[in-house]
């Protein structure tokens, strides 16, 4: 159990949490390590994990039928995958696959929703992290809308 | 006008040519205007004559000297092709100096402020400096100013200080009708010498002091100029630019009659062959350009500033603020020919008090602002 | 500037005078990208600093400013450009033998000797690592402080000069390529310049920024967010500069003619400039 405690507390997304909310994650966190080309997450199904990279890297992609799929993100040591989880109605909405051989912290969601809702402060830090990841890669996908690198239209 | 002739000069100054005061190379000192008054209010220039015999009681037109020095069409070089490489030549220089009669305290320093630009030390236009060097300048005090004038605003007077080699004024008071005339350099003294004219007496100097004075007294547009940069800082978003992008036409007219604006295109024209041979010659040419062009600053092939209110903030905030940070000067010189010859009747001097957030100076006394046809 | 009437005295050639460089190698970088090494026919122009621009005059097409990628011995100057228009495209169409003619170098360069001892951040978005190549070659060599290159680009196949990225990293530089996207055979991240300085989420005493103007600006904004001084931090920009001296005034940026006080400017003097539209 110190472990995972530890392992929480030294990952960006949970550090300066209390050892309290330490101690709630904790309870309902597993460490899992993914081998390469292993699918994590699948447009449309129930993301009833929150993941957390403690190293390796992901891509987040996109398909259709008109297109070869297409790495969009990729998600790196110390970085979150998505936030389908925190939502309604708990679907993902990309494909993520281990580009790496990873390590992940998997948190079990409708507990960690639970928790949240429990404990205003842990869904406090929570929901706050969540809009930071949320803001960069708004501000990414704004810059890929436009094509930056491309001749301005 | 004869002796400066006699000396190789190209002498031109004002002449009275289609209602309007414009300026062209001179024979006699009959070629200048004579009893001409001249009206001028926001979009309007009205010629008139009396019976005074006076021969600068004018105020200048659209024209200014900058169009001499740095003309509004002109050929820069000139590359051939050879083999293997190509040769690159000059058009031949001006054969004569240019002496420059009547200029006003507002166009000696126009002169100037272009110095500062086109002669930076850096990349001197050697073009410019062929026509600039050794020009003989014969200024006048202004008498009377027009309703649109601010050159006590924008550090200057009726009476050039500085940058002339003579400097005349023109008094008409109870001891008769004379021009006082004095030396402003060592050629301007050795002329005057020559020219055997009466001594100015003290009273003459006093006279001609005088004509300045109330000139000044009388200036009808009052701007504190120097603060105008500071006070013009943090007004990008001032609804007042949008206000006069209501009434601008983006026409440019403002840039061509201004006697320090120095945008210009670059362009090279290479000509078809009689023979419909490869084309072997290329002819770069520059024209002047004005910030109201679309075109005139872009990224990426994309227009910068798409709208007149864009445009018109740039203008206005170049020649009066950020001019001053490019080039150690103002770039404006309070002539007021922006305000008068602008179609919508846009006052300068009004919008920089607005966005300044100054007092808006009085209206000129004679204004017809909306009367003109 | 002496009185009006004083002799103005000529001091220096015509600016607006090409000179002419012959074509002596192309290399192709990637599908609409070239770099051009152009040797002097005669007489060399002086040598260009990191982040100087010269422009390229084609005979019977146009005349555009771009930047130095490099200098070589002899006056060699490596020119990379985009088909972009019909001067750039008769760039990147040119052989070897080509004659054009070249102005400058004009312009501001990268502070490279400020960053002695300094931690610095170079990043670049897309063509804008061609500006910044001399200046991150000086920065290695001097091999004094840490130096992170941050290369962001729209594909893995628009990636520019890798032997470069080589070796700067084996000169000891912290060197991070990201695109905007890629398919699984990337073996790097995907994102922006931004979310890799985020992810490093370290402090830099300075940074040197080149790219999109988007990009600057977001990347300008990343570094401060992470401790580094506005003034400290230096960005490229560019408007036509049609001349290169200051004299055509379509450059203009308020207080800056980018020609003669750029391209190279720090970023706490463009900042709120670059925040009205228009300007």
């Amino acid at each position: 159990m110190n472990e995972i405690r530890d392992a929480l507390a030294s990952h960006p997304f949970f550090s300066g949490l209390d050892e309290r909310g330490l101690a709630t994650l904790a309870a309902f966190t597993f460490v899992r390590d993914v081998p390469a080309g292993e699918w994590i997450a699948r447009t449309g199904a129930h993301a009833d994990v929150f993941h957390a990279v403690v190293h390796g890297r992901a891509g987040i992609e996109i398909h259709a039928a008109d297109r070869e799929p297409l790495v969009v993100a990729t998600v790196h040591t110390g970085e979150v995958i998505g936030w389908s989880w925190f939502m309604e109605p708990h679907r993902w909405h990309f494909d993520v696959i281990a580009l790496d051989a990873m390590r992940m912290l998997d948190l079990d969601a409708a507990q960690l929703r639970a928790a949240c809702a429990a404990d205003h402060e842990l869904g406090f830090h929570v929901a706050d992290q969540l809009t930071r990841v949320l803001a960069a890669r708004l501000e990414a996908t704004r810059h890929q809308l436009v094509d930056i690198y491309g001749i301005a239209r | 006008m004869q002796a400066l002739a006699a000396d190789g000069y190209r002498v031109v100054g004002p002449v009275e040519r289609d209602g309007v005061i414009a300026y062209a190379d001179l024979g006699s000192g009959d070629d200048l205007p004579t009893s001409v008054t001249v009206e001028q209010s926001p979009g309007r220039w009205r010629l008139h004559h009396d019976d005074s015999g006076h021969r600068f009681g004018w105020t200048p037109g659209a024209d200014s000297w900058k169009q001499f020095v740095y003309p509004a069409h002109q050929e820069v070089l000139r590359i051939r092709r050879t083999d293997g490489s190509f040769v690159v030549t000059s058009p031949p220089p001006a054969a004569q100096p240019l002496a420059f009669i009547g200029a006003r305290d507002c166009e000696v320093r126009a002169m100037a402020v272009l110095d500062r630009v086109v002669l930076d030390p850096l990349h001197p236009d050697p073009r410019y400096a062929q026509r600039r060097d050794g020009v003989f300048v014969v200024a006048v005090t202004c008498g009377v100013p027009a309703a649109t004038c601010w050159c006590t605003s924008m550090g200057g007077g009726p009476q050039p200080a500085a940058g002339f080699d003579v400097r005349l004024t023109e008094v008409h008071d109870a001891v008769g009708h004379r021009l006082v005339a004095e030396a402003g350099s060592d050629r301007g003294a050795e002329l005057l010498l020559r020219l055997e004219m009466g001594a100015a007496t003290t009273d003459d100097l006093a006279a001609a002091n005088g004509v300045a004075r109330a000139a000044a007294d009388g200036m009808p547009r009052r701007l504190d100029g120097a603060a105008l940069p500071a006070l013009l800082q943090g007004t990008d978003h001032h609804p007042n630019w949008e206000a006069v992008a209501e009434r601008c036409l983006s026409c440019g007219n403002c840039t061509m009659v201004c006697p320090t604006c120095f945008c210009s295109t670059f362009s090279d024209h290479t000509g078809l062959t009689d023979d419909g041979s490869a084309p072997i010659e290329t002819v770069r040419e520059q024209d002047w350009a004005s910030c109201f062009q679309l075109d005139h600053s872009t990224l990426g092939g994309h227009a910068v500033r798409a709208t007149t209110k864009a445009r018109y903030r740039q203008w206005l905030t170049h020649k009066l603020q950020t001019w001053t940070a490019q080039f150690g000067t103002t770039g404006c010189v309070g002539c007021g020919r922006c305000t008068t010859w602008c179609p919508a009747g846009i006052d300068i001097v009004h919008e920089a008090a607005v966005l300044a957030g100054l007092p808006t100076a009085a209206q000129p006394p004679n204004s017809q602002k909306g009367s003109s046809a | 500037m002496g009185s009006l009437a004083e002799p103005l005295p000529i001091t220096a050639p015509d600016p607006m005078q090409p000179t002419p460089y012959r074509v002596v190698a192309t290399h192709p970088e990637s599908a609409d990208v070239t770099t051009l090494s152009l040797v002097p026919v005669d007489a060399a122009l002086p040598v260009a600093l990191p982040g100087q621009f010269m422009t390229v005059w084609v005979f019977g097409v146009g005349e555009i400013p771009i930047s130095v990628s490099r200098m070589g011995v002899a006056g060699e100057v490596l020119l990379t450009v985009r088909t972009v228009g019909r001067t750039s495209a008769a760039m990147v169409g040119s052989a070897v033998g080509d004659v054009m003619g070249l102005r400058g170098p004009f312009g501001t360069a990268w502070p490279v000797a400020a960053a002695a001892g300094r931690d610095i951040v170079v990043m670049a978005g897309g063509l804008g690592i061609a500006p910044l190549r001399m200046a991150i070659d000086a920065l290695v060599a001097a091999q004094a402080g840490q130096v992170t290159v941050i290369l962001g680009t729209r594909e893995p196949a628009q990636l520019l000069f890798g032997a470069d990225l080589d070796r700067w990293r084996a000169a000891g530089a912290s060197v991070h390529v990201t695109v905007d996207a890629a398919d699984r055979t990337w073996n790097g991240a995907v994102g922006t310049a931004t979310a890799m300085l985020q992810r490093l989420g370290v402090h830099h005493d300075m940074a040197f920024v080149c790219g999109p103007e988007m990009m600057m600006t977001s990347g300008a904004r990343a570094v401060i967010a992470l401790g580094a001084q506005p003034h400290d931090v230096w960005v490229s920009l560019e408007r036509n500069m049609h001349c290169g001296i200051g004299h055509c005034g379509r450059c203009q940026l308020g207080p800056h003619l980018l020609c003669r006080d750029g391209a190279v400017v720090r970023w706490d003097t463009v900042d709120e400039l670059l925040e009205v539209r228009g300007r």
